[in-house]
Formats: C-alpha cells, structure tokens, sequence
C-alpha cells in the first residue's frame, strides 16, 4: 500500500504556491510603492498580513492532511452546523464592510464567514452525495430521487438564502454554481440536463450582452440538442429554457429594476456610459491591465495602480495589478494558465481516486474556484459585471485564503488517503 | 430504463472531458480578451491610464511689484499657504475636521464650500487663504483622511509704503464666476487672483506676467505624487512686469494725512507731462485689508459705508467747482474777444436778472478781468455769461454751447485718457439737457447765469480742477494725465515707457492766459488764498515758492458748502497743478488752499518747513461735517 504523503500531489502545491505568491507580490507592490505615503497605516502592512496568513493556511493544510480521510467526512455535519451557525451570527452580529454584513468579528481577527460557509457546505454535500443510499437511487419519479436532489437543494440553498440575506450576492451565486457543479459530477442528472443549466446560464449572459448574439445561441442550442439528443422533449425544454430565461432577462433589464440596479447588471457591456457610476471600476480597470500591455509597466510601476485609480485593488481588483504591472507574459497569461491546470488537475485526481467522496469534494471545489475565476477575472477585463468575489489564493483576504487552501488541502488528502474509503464503502 | 445515479468508470470518464473543455473554453474566453486589450487595443488603454493620472497645473507667475516715481517700493508679493479643495473628491462630514485642525469657525467653512459648490462641483477652488503655518502642519498630517484635500503656495499683495494709495493702487481679489467666464480664454482659472479696480485692475495683462504649467502624477484622492516625466515637460511661469508711477509716496502720505476726518479728494499733476504725482479720494480703505482674508468689519465697511470708499471721489466726484470756475471763464471771454485784459466792467455789489443776484464783498465798482479773479467778484462773471459785448466781429454774448465747448476743451465733462478704470465725465450742460429737465423754453437766463460762477446745474472733479489748471499754467496744453510712468522687465530689469495718448492743444492765445495767471497770482499774494503761500523758510534754506491759484466755495443746498481750490506753482515757471475739493467744510481758503499749499512743498522741497507744521495739524483739525 502506497502511504499518503507518497500520492500527495506535488503539482498542485506548486500552483497553490505560485498563486499565493502572485498575490503577495501584487499586495505588497500596492502598498510600497510611491503612493504608500497616502496609505492609511493598516493598508500598509497587507503584504505581511497575507504573508501571516498564508502561513497560517499552510500550517492548517498539513493538519488536515494528517487526519484520516473518514475522519475528515465525519466532521462534515458538525462543519456544516458551525458554518450556518457563524453565517447566521454574522446577519446578527456582524460588521457591516462595503454594504456586505458578512464579517464576524472573533478575539482580534475579523473573519468573512460566507468564505469559511463554501467549504462547509461542499464538504456536507460531498458527505450527503456519497451516502450508499443516494449513490443508488434510481433516476426518475421515486421518492428516494426526489428526497436525493430534495436534500441537496436543501443544503445548498440554506447557506446561500443567509449569504444572500448579508448582501453578498456574488457569494451567493457561487453556491449555486457549486450545486450545478456536485449536480454535473453526482450522476444524479444526466448529461443533457446538465448541459440545459450551462445552456440557460449562457442565454442568460448573452441576454445582458447583446439580444443579437442570444437568438443566435438560442437557435444554435436548439439545432445542437435536435441533433445529440434526437428527442423532441429534450429539444423542446432547451428552446424554452434558453428562449424563457433570455427573454425574462431582458423584460426584468428594461422593464423590472431601477435604472441603479440595471447600470451595475449592463455597465461592463458600455462603462463609458455609467462612467459616473457602475462603470467607473470597468473603465480603471480595463485601462490599468490594457495599459500593462505584453511586458507590463514593472513592478510597482503602474500609474493606475499605484495612483489608487483602482477600488478595492487588492481584494477584487487584484488582478488589475498583475495585468497592469507584469502584462500579458509575466501576469496574466501564467495566472491564467495556472488556474486552468488546478482546476483540471483536481478534478482528474478526484476522478482517478475512484471512490465518490474524492471525486464529488473536487467537483465542488473546482466548481467554487472556476466561478472565482470567470467572475472575478471577466470583471476586471469587462466581461462580467461587477461582482464582488475575489480571485482564490491571489486577492487579499485572510478568511478566503483560509478557506480555500483548506478546501483545496481536503481535496489533495481525500485523493490521497482514498485507499481508507474502501472500509467506508464497505459498511 | 432506470438509470442508478451512482456513476460508472466510464461515465466519470466522459463527465471529466466535457469538463476539461469547459475549463479550457472559459480560460479561453478570459486570454483572447486579454490578447485583444493587452497586445491589440494597448495604445488605446495607454491613453486612458495617462489621462487619469497626469495633472496640468498652472503655475501662477509673481505679480508685477509697483513702485513711486523715485523707485520706492509701494507693492510687492508674499509667500502664503492656501489651501483648496476638490469637491469632487472631498466628503463635506470632514468638514468639522478641517475647522478644527484649523481653528476655523465651522459656519465659516461651511459658508465658503457652499459657495465653491455653486460655482463648480469638478475644479479645484481656494477653501482657506492665508493659512497660518502651524494649520498648515496639521491639515497636512491628516491629509491622508481629507481626500479631495490640497495645499498651494500663493501670492498674496503686500503694501509697503505709508501712503495707502487705495484709489490708484486698486485691489486684487479672487476671479469671481462672471469675470471667469469671460476671460478664461486668456488662462483664468477658479482661484485666480485678479485686479479689480485702480492700476491692478487696468494693467492687469501686464502685472500678471505669463503663468505657468507643469504635469504631476495625481493618485485618486487629487493628491499629486511625483512630477510627470521628472517634469521635464514644464513650463516655467513668467512674472508679471513691474511699474513704476508717476505718484510720489511722501506727498501722496502727507495729502492723505490731510484728509482724515474729511470726504473729498486732491490730484496733483505734472503740468508738463501729466503724470499724477498725487491722488487723494477720502474716506479710503486699507488695501492690504482685501488683498487677505476679510472679516465681516472690513465688508461692512467697504460695502454697506453709506460713504463709500471704494468710490474715487478724485475721479468720480460731481461737484460744482464755485469761484475756481472764475479763471476759466476769464480765458473763453478774453479769446471770444468779449473783453480785453483791460475792459473795466461795472459792479454795484451784484446783479439783476429776474432776482438780485449778490456779490460778496460789496461793490466792486468798475474792475477789470485780473483784479476779478483776485476778489472773486461774482458780478464780473455773471455779466461775462450774460451780457452782450461789442466785438470786433459785431455783438457777442456767451451761449451755453459755446461755453460748454470751451469746457470740454479744458477737460471738463469729458473722460481724460486715463490709466485708471474708474472715471466719471461730471456734468457740463448744454441746451438739450436744460430742455430735458425743464422742457424746451422752460429755462432762460436765469438758470444758466450760475455757470458764470461755476455754480447750479454742473460739476467737476479734483483730476478736471488740476489738469485744466495745468493747461492755464502751460499756456494751453491739456495734457494727457497718467498714473505709469514706466514698466520694468522683472528678469532683465530694461524699462519701457507706456504709450500714453498725446496731448492735446487748446486753440488760445498764450497771452490771455498770462492775464488769468497774473489774476491767480495775486489771489496768493493779495486776494482769497494769503494764507496758502509757501514763504521763504525762517530757517533760510528754501527761497519761497511763488504759487497762484483760485479759491472757491460750491454751494450745497443740502449742507455745509463744499471747499475748492485749485493752483499752480511756482508761478513763474509752472511744474505742478493742483485741485482740491473738501466736501462740506466751508471756504476753500480754510482747508482746500493749505492742502494744496502743504502738498506743493512737500513735492518742491521734499520737506515741509517746521513752521508750516502747525498748518497741517490745522488742517487735520477740521472735519467734513454731516452726512453725505
């Protein structure tokens, strides 16, 4: 028997690690550059807080991959319970931090408490999913199906119903995602359904972008579901659902919310023209990565980051730095490519560890991490609106790198200790 | 079929790949973007980042310095800290903070950003001028929790000489919103400081100098971080120009010590150039009072002083001249060939038109034009406005437009080309305005025989009593009154003479206005103004200053008469004219004669002689009595 820290996978630590260090550079360069005068005194320090923290988040990675994975699972229902517990402590207590009420102050740490929330959840869903008993329900109208997808619902949408109600809407769309993710990798859909929820989140986006492009797409979804499925049920729910969700999309656009609520929807699709408001961080940031250009402007050279042009730059805007001050080549590019190895690195080790409590934990983490990244990345390069979550591992944030290097560590020792599911299966 | 949700090695197989490419297509997605904005479009992205980050600035230039016509400095500049504010930028709840860091009163600060709101919510605008050093050190510690927040160093005008000058010097405040809109082509900016009235305003292009521009990094609170390109794109500013008057600061410190307690106003003039040596108008105010802060006590004064001192009575006033009117009319009869210099007119202690018209003094008898001016006798004059004389070219009598005429030709009711902005013409009447008031043949002789007098329906001001004195003293050239004699290059120190407009002649025989003179002569030696001689010193260091010279008393019908003198000096070889008007402080004899005679010596001795000491304190003594 291989022993775990032999089937640890290095790989992926060296991407935590390269992540980690990006954001650090990119922290500190915004606060030791020429601006660093005009800083309040606690902004300055950010770069040796994160650096704190990542040692921290190291010291609890190694812990957990100490622990026996079964071990890990059994605390899923107690992680969940702390976690709706400090979610609903927040709403009750909490301080209140750019109009989000998500922060909770303990001893002399605030702590953003939706970011810790993702991890319990994944992990109690994770646990839910992997019961003998939901692995075999069969697909259809039976109760045991229904209590199946009835129960995940469950756990999903009471922690985002509380995320929500703190005023953090981003966060909340993550477990969404985070559902459809453990939905894609659970079986308990088949595919074409899972690729109806891709069709629907996509006509949703391209209702917001140009009425053009989504009859276009709604007529293509249409065509490719005719041919792949050859069923007329299928083929007629994916017009509808991609047709219905467009369409309600634009009437709530231009019909339903107020001119505020729209121009934070629509400015990244023309900030110039919400300059004033919503589009104001679009164009500072566009014009901070553009500006970096192939080379970037150099470290703690860029006249919109260190200008502080950019809001929140070293939280949601981090990548602005990177693309501003390192370019295509040295920042955005290697960021990029680094997320994409992660993502599809943990997820082959879930697969490959064969068992379902590893493949369904990858599954939702790489969910939470691939939503991070195409909501965050596509903001700051206006291809997203404005939607604050941060970019995991880089942007500054104690609790988020908290959370997702523990995620990330539960994923790397639920692979590697996976040999321990046997006897877990077996009872 | 019934499928068991647990899935098989081959469907996680196939549900990886689909992900896989979902991974790669949305990673794809983010990098063309990123392709498009950092390779293709960068330029584009370049232009937007610069154009948040660099800041023109202008670079206000050193105001021109302003000195008397012996190079005494009168104005120059000092060094303050003015602090502005960007509203765009700044939260008004850090308000309370500012004021009290600074010591401010809030209401003021408050009152003051309102203001600055309504003019412009994007510019930056002065919030605090002047600011004590000690505030400056605190606002600046907490500069970086009052964004919007900024500091500048200022010019602000510093007045040197005793001699306050107000009317001539004018005064420089900040540009207000309807002057900025109309000159910000030539370069204003909100918190520019701008002349408003006297020389400051009149050559303001000139003392400005040429400003100045440089370009910062400024961060997104408006606080400038570093020079742009190590400010190699600068443009340096260029001071303003330097003048130099034509005013002489000891006559100007001792006519304005003349005048305290008093309304009225005083010019001297150069009778060969028309350089203003000094100009009085009281009350007047401390200029250096508005070139800073202003308290509400110098508002109230300035603007709500039902004797206004910002008004030039020097300039502006509208007074009947009274008997000083007597040697002008004494030249117009003599050219008009009325009378000679030696026709003897009778007067029976005064004159019958409608009423009796009285002379004072009593019966004159038959006198001719010289010994007229000396005991001002009214009879004369009002016989030269009204009767008719046989001349050479048939009978002759004075008509009013003729006579109004002759008074724009000696600069009466007329502007005078003059370096200063605020001037009034006062009133020479002609036929249309005694139509207008009484209506066409309403008026007769009984309304314009006055005139002869230089009483009723007209007026003049001190500028017109000196220079129309100085052109009987030159023997008819009306000089072009001015106030710079030269501007000096501040970097290279060359000095330039303004072109002033030329002189102009009055179409009279010199000799008749040698008759006026020897008139004036003897009013200072044995007429109205004895007292107003300036004899040789007992000390017998100065040789006396001959002077001549007419006293007059303007009636006022609504107070105590209003004091005139005029006179020229020294009276064989004229160099200087003056005209005084003391309003409502009885004969010109008692306090217009010794002022102009106290300011002719200052200029022609440089000191007054210590028993003509008293005479000043004299002077001081008397006061403009009621209200205006």
């Amino acid at each position: 028997m291989i022993p775990w820290y032999k089937r640890l996978d290095t790989p992926t630590l060296l991407a935590w690690a390269c992540l980690v260090g990006f954001g650090l550079a990119a922290i500190w360069s915004s606060t030791h550059g020429p601006a660093r005068e005009f800083l309040l005194d606690s902004v300055k320090n950010n770069a040796n807080k994160q650096a704190m923290w990542a040692g921290i988040s190291a010291g609890v990675m190694l812990v957990i991959f100490l622990l026996p994975a079964r071990f890990i699972m059994r605390l899923a229902p107690l992680a969940y319970v702390v976690c709706l517990g400090l979610l609903v402590a927040a709403l009750a207590f909490g301080r209140e931090i750019n109009g989000a009420k998500s922060w909770l102050q303990i001893g002399g740490f605030s702590l953003q408490v939706a970011e810790l929330a993702k991890g319990g959840t994944v992990l109690a869903a994770t646990a839910f999913l992997s019961r003998r008993g939901v692995r075999s329900v069969e697909i259809g109208m039976n109760a045991g199906y229904l209590v199946a997808i009835a129960g995940l619902a469950v756990l999903i949408l009471i922690p985002c119903g509380l995320v929500v109600m703190q005023n953090d809407t981003g966060t909340g769309l993550v477990f969404l995602a985070m559902g459809y993710f453990l939905l894609f990798w659970s079986g308990l859909v088949p595919l074409w359904v899972v690729g109806l929820g891709a069709s629907v989140a996509v006509a949703g986006y391209l209702a917001i972008v140009n009425p053009f492009y989504l009859a276009l797409f709604i007529l293509l979804v249409t065509i490719g579901y005719s041919l792949w499925t050859r069923s007329k049920l299928a083929t007629g729910l994916a017009f509808a659902a991609t047709a219905g969700v467009g369409i309600a999309a634009r009437f709530l656009l231009f019909s339903v919310l107020q001119p505020h609520q729209i121009g934070r929807i629509v400015a990244f699709t023309d900030p110039e023209a919400y300059a004033d408001t919503a589009g104001y961080h679009v164009i500072q940031s566009k014009a901070a990565i553009g500006s970096g250009g192939f080379f970037g402007k150099g470290f703690t050279n860029g006249t919109q980051t260190q200008l502080a042009y950019i809001p929140e730059q070293s939280t949601d805007f981090v990548f602005t730095i990177i693309g501003e001050e390192l370019g295509f080549i040295r920042g955005t590019l290697p960021i990029l490519l680094i997320f994409a190895f992660l993502l599809i690195r943990l997820t082959s080790l879930g697969t490959s560890a064969g068992s379902a409590a590893p493949r369904l934990f990858a599954a939702g983490v790489t969910g939470i991490f691939l939503t991070h990244l195409l909501v965050n990345v596509g903001m700051t390069i206006g291809l997203m609106p404005v939607i604050g979550i941060p970019l995991p591992f880089v942007s500054y944030g104690g609790s988020a790198l908290l959370a997702n290097s523990t995620m990330l560590a539960i994923a790397l020792a639920l692979h590697a200790r996976h040999d321990e599911f046997a006897v877990y299966r077996a009872e | 079929m019934s499928v068991v949700a647990s899935t098989s090695h081959e469907e996680a197989r196939l549900r990886f790949r689909v992900f896989t490419v979902a991974v790669l297509a949305l990673v794809a997605f983010l990098g063309v973007r990123l392709v498009q904005m950092q390779i293709v479009d960068r330029d584009e992205y370049v232009t937007a980042a610069e154009g948040n980050a660099i800041e023109e600035n202008i670079v206000r230039p050193a105001r021109g310095y302003v000195y008397d016509r012996n190079g005494v400095l009168l104005v120059d500049n000092k060094t303050t800290l003015t602090v502005t504010v960007s509203a765009r930028y700044f939260d008004r709840a850090d308000l309370p903070l500012v004021a009290e860091l600074t010591g401010v009163p809030l209401a003021d600060l408050s009152r003051k950003y309102e203001q600055i709101l309504a003019r412009s919510g994007y510019q930056t605008a002065v919030l605090m001028e002047d600011v004590p050093f000690w505030a400056f050190a605190r606002l600046k510690e907490n500069q970086y929790r009052l964004p919007g927040l900024g500091f500048r160093e200022d010019q602000q005008r510093r007045y040197h000489s005793e001699a306050r000058l107000s009317h001539v010097l004018g005064y420089v405040k900040e540009i207000d919103a309807t002057r900025l809109d109309n000159m910000r082509e030539q370069g204003y900016r909100l918190g520019d400081m701008i002349g408003i009235t006297g020389i400051e305003a009149e050559y303001e292009p000139v003392l400005r100098g040429r400003v100045g521009r440089e370009y910062m990094l400024v961060n997104v609170h408006g606080m400038e971080v570093q020079p742009y390109e190590g400010g190699s794109m600068d443009v340096e500013p260029e001071s303003g120009v330097g003048l130099e008057l034509t005013i002489d600061s000891k006559v100007q410190a001792l006519a304005e010590s003349l005048f305290v307690d008093k309304r009225g106003g005083a010019v001297m003039i150069d009778v060969e150039t028309g350089g203003i040596i000094s100009m009085v108008s009281a009350p007047d105010y401390d200029p250096s009072a508005l070139a800073g802060r202003m308290t509400q006590a110098d508002v109230d004064y300035l603007y709500r002083n039902p004797e206004k001192p910002l008004f030039n009575r020097a300039t502006q006033a509208n007074l009947p001249p009274g008997s000083t009117w007597k040697p002008f009319m004494s030249a117009v009869a003599l050219e008009e060939g009325m009378i000679t210099e030696d026709t003897e007119l009778f007067c029976g202690g005064g004159y019958m038109l409608g009423r009796f018209f009285r002379c004072h003094g009593g019966a004159h008898g038959r006198i001719s034009v010289r010994r007229a001016i000396q005991v001002s006798c009214n009879t004369f004059f009002f016989r030269l406005m009204n009767d008719v004389f046989q001349t050479p070219d048939g009978p002759k009598r004075m008509d009013l437009d003729t006579w109004g005429a002759w008074a724009r030709r000696f600069g009466f009711g007329t502007l005078a080309p003059l370096d200063l902005p605020d001037q009034k013409p006062a009133l020479i009447p002609d036929s249309a305005y005694f139509d207008q008031r009484w209506g066409r043949g309403g008026w007769g002789p009984g309304f314009t025989v006055n005139l002869g007098i230089g009483q009723g329906n007209m007026g003049a001001h001190p500028l017109q009593l000196a220079r129309s004195t100085a052109a009987i003293a030159n023997g008819g050239t009306l000089v072009t009154p001015h106030l710079v004699e030269r501007q000096i290059d501040p970097a290279t120190g060359e000095a330039r003479r303004p072109q002033h407009p030329r002189a102009r002649r009055i179409p009279m025989e010199p000799r008749n206005l040698q008759v006026v003179r020897e008139g004036m002569r003897l009013v200072a030696t044995a007429g109205t103004a004895r007292r107003s001689q300036i004899l040789a010193s007992r000390d017998g260091r100065f040789p006396e200053i001959p002077i001549a010279g007419k006293t007059g008393t303007a009636e006022n019908p609504r107070g105590k008469d209003h004091a005139v003198f005029v006179a020229f000096a020294p009276y064989d070889d004229p160099k200087v004219a003056v005209g005084v008007i003391v309003e409502n402080a009885g004969y010109g004899s008692q306090t217009a004669g010794p002022i102009a005679s106290l300011m002719i010596e200052q200029f022609l001795r440089g000191e007054i002689a210590p028993e003509r000491i008293p005479m000043i304190r004299s002077v001081q003594s008397f006061k403009s009595v009621g209200r205006i």
